[in-house]
This record gives C-alpha cells, structure tokens and sequence, in this order.
C-alpha cells in the first residue's frame, strides 16, 4: 500500500501548513470508504480525504495510478504533477512549494 | 428469491416516486451512497448481501461506483455461494442492462480476471473477443496489464494496450497506454518498435525511463541522463531505482547540479484546475473552487 505508507512524510509535510501557506487534500479514487476509514482511524490522519464520486481523479486529472501529487499554486493552476510514492515525498512538495 | 424481487420492486417504486417529483427530499450524497453500498457489503450471510447490493444497483443504477457492487455481488454469488451458473446470468444480465462503456468495461473485466485465476486459454480468446465491441479505455489497459505476462500473451497484450491508446481520450491516458504498448515489446525484444511507441509517449515518466535504459545501452550517455532526469522529475521515487545519482557522476564526475536539474524538470503548467465541491469521509463539504490565492496539495490515493 504505497500512499499508506506515505502518510507518515504526509503528515509531517502538514505540520509546514502555515509556514509554507497551503491546504492538503487526499482524494480516494477507488470509492472503498469502509477501508480508508479504517486506515485513518488507524493512522490518526489530520488531513481532510475526500470522496471522488464524480471520476475526478480519472476524467479531469488523468491519473495513472496511485498515489499521484498536485501542486497547484494561488490561481489553481496545476505546476507539479508527482507519480507514485518517494520516501522523501514531503522535502519534495515543500521545495516545490517553496519555488511556486 | 421472491423477497429479493419485492424489495428490488420496492426500491424501484421509490426511484419513480422521486424522480417523479412526488417528493422534495434531496438526493442522497456522495457519502450516504457510499455509506449505502458499504452497509450493503458488510452483511454476512451472502445471500442476503446479494440483495442488498442489487438494491444498491437498483437504487443507483448511474452511480460511478455501481461496478463495486456488481464485483462484489458477483464474487459473493461465485466464491461463497459457489453458484457458478447464476453468477453467470448476473453478469449476463448487468451486461444486458449497461450501455455505458466504462460500466461494461469494469464487469467485463471482472469476468476476464475470472477467467484468467481458472487458466490463460479462455482468457486470451475471451480479451480477444472484445477487441472489436467494447469502447472502454480502462478495461483493455487493465486486461494488456494481465495479458503482458510471457506465459500469457504479450502479443495480444499489446493489441490491448493500442486499443486503450485509441479509446483514450486524454493525452496522458494515451501516453500512457503507449508507454504499456512499448514496455510489452521491448520485453518481446522488439527494439524498433518499442522505440516508435515510445515517441508517442511524450510525457510520461515510465516512458522515459524507458528511453533512459535503451539510450543508455546504445551509449547516448548525456542522452540517457536527460531521460532519467525528466523521469525522476515526475516520478520521484525512479531516483533510487534508475540509479541516476550513480549514473549521472559517471557522465558528469565534477557536477554537483543533479538535485537542481531535477527539481527544474519538476515544475511545469498543465494550466488551470477547475474542481468545485467534494465532501470528505465525514460528510463535511469543502468548495475547492474559493480556495483561489492558496496553493494547493492534492493527493490522489486509495487505500489498497
């Protein structure tokens, strides 16, 4: 379970919300409700997932696979796209958000 | 039997009744339908599961999410009821029922998967058989991802692959499926063709590891770190596993550059996002669209 496993990076990146100023969203594309909230009961996620029951994530962001991370900057515009999982995914969206 | 048709007439009853406008009540959200099919899925007797996700469908029969209760209706009709035959007249009946090619692809593919655990034989001619009818994307990548093993069939894996490019309406969709396409020929030993798949992939990383791996081999060395560069710029973890920092001190011994190469390939603009309401796993709404002055993370993932 690759973006599981990055949860830990995730919630570290999150404790940087204010200094760095953006939100974070999860978005669980597979529609398994039941286990992804036993995931964030068991992790004690702090950040917000939605529910993509429109295919966002399918249709409009094309993703390959999960998991996949955008960065958009302040006008909504998309300037990183991150696939798949890195152990040191959360140095990697801060410095992406840093030059943003 | 009879009690599942009384309540699937029921079920159907209400959606008349409120598609008709007899009632004010709002439709349901994205939460309580997921929460429905959940309830749904967690009944143990099969049985009664079985009812209660043709309900679901019933209920729901336009939902993205409907083919997570026809899989696992099905897989409690074949696994735990162990009825064969009736698992068949409920695929053969979904499939009557769903005109939308994405909905087919996934029951589809849940038939393919199924052949596939019994055999490679009946699998192969059953994904050859939907090469020339089905109009779903997912559905081929899925199957090529199946068909590519060396003991099943490459060659038709790639015919899979081809199709999925050629049903794909987004350019990465299609990249990527090229990008399959090619990985499934350079493991023939396809070398020219793999190459002339892999230009139709601009754009994706795994293709550009690719594209590393083969330039590196015929010697493009500066060439072949190039590729790598713009992979693990988009593919981070490709960093370690391409061995790129090995790689690129062999080619440049003196440069210490790598770490910013990599991050300048990184940041780009696909251009606006447009993403309205989503409601989270408790229900609470949040409109993406008022966020405009902050920068946003957005992290696609699935808990399997």
């Amino acid at each position: 379970m690759p973006c599981i496993a990055e949860f830990p990076q995730l919630e570290r990146l999150m404790q940087r919300e204010k200094e760095l100023e953006f939100e974070f969203f999860g978005i669980e594309v597979k529609g398994l409700l039941a286990k992804m909230r036993d995931v964030v009961s068991e992790k004690k996620t702090t950040f917000p997932i939605l529910l993509d029951d429109r295919q966002f994530a399918r249709e409009v962001l094309q993703i390959s696979g999960t998991p996949t991370t955008f960065i958009l900057d302040g006008e909504g515009r998309i300037r990183a796209r991150l696939v798949g999982a890195a152990d040191d995914i959360d140095t990697i969206i801060a410095e992406v958000l840093e030059r943003i | 039997m009879a009690r599942s048709y009384l309540k699937l007439i029921a079920a159907a009853a209400a959606c008349v009744l409120i598609a008709g406008g007899c009632s004010k009540r709002e439709a349901p959200s994205a939460l309580a339908i997921l929460e429905e099919l959940e309830a749904a899925s967690a009944v143990k007797d099969p049985a009664e599961r079985v009812e209660r996700l043709e309900i679901f469908i019933a209920n729901h029969g336009d939902h993205p999410y409907r083919h997570l209760a026809y899989n696992r209706a099905l897989e409690a009709i074949a696994a735990e009821l162990k009825d064969e035959a009736r698992a068949k007249r409920f695929l053969a009946a979904a499939l009557a029922r769903e005109i939308d090619p994405a909905s087919r692809g996934e029951l589809l593919l849940a038939e393919f998967t199924h052949l596939m655990e019994k055999g490679h034989g009946e699998a192969v001619a059953f994904a050859d058989s939907l090469l020339g009818t089905e109009r779903s994307p997912r559905l081929f990548l899925y199957m090529g991802y199946y068909l590519m093993d060396p003991k099943a069939n490459p060659a038709l894996a790639v015919k899979c692959f081809l199709k999925s490019a050629d049903l794909s309406t987004g350019q990465r969709a299609r990249a990527h499926a090229f990008t399959m396409a090619a990985a499934c020929l350079d493991q023939m030993g396809e070398k020219e063709e793999t190459k002339r798949y892999l230009a139709m992939a601009e754009g994706n990383p795994e293709a550009d590891e690719m594209r590393g791996r083969l330039l590196w081999e015929e010697g493009n060395r500066a060439e072949a770190i190039d590729a790598y560069i713009r992979c693990a710029s988009r593919m981070p973890g490709a960093r370690k596993y391409t061995r790129l920092d090995s790689l690129y001190a062999l080619v440049y011994p003196d440069a210490r550059d790598l770490g910013e190469r990599i991050m300048a390939g990184r940041i780009g603009d696909e251009g606006q996002l447009s993403m309205g309401i989503f409601v989270d796993l408790e229900g609470k709404v949040y409109d993406l669209s008022k966020l405009k002055g902050k920068k946003v993370v957005l992290y696609a993932l699935s808990p399997t």
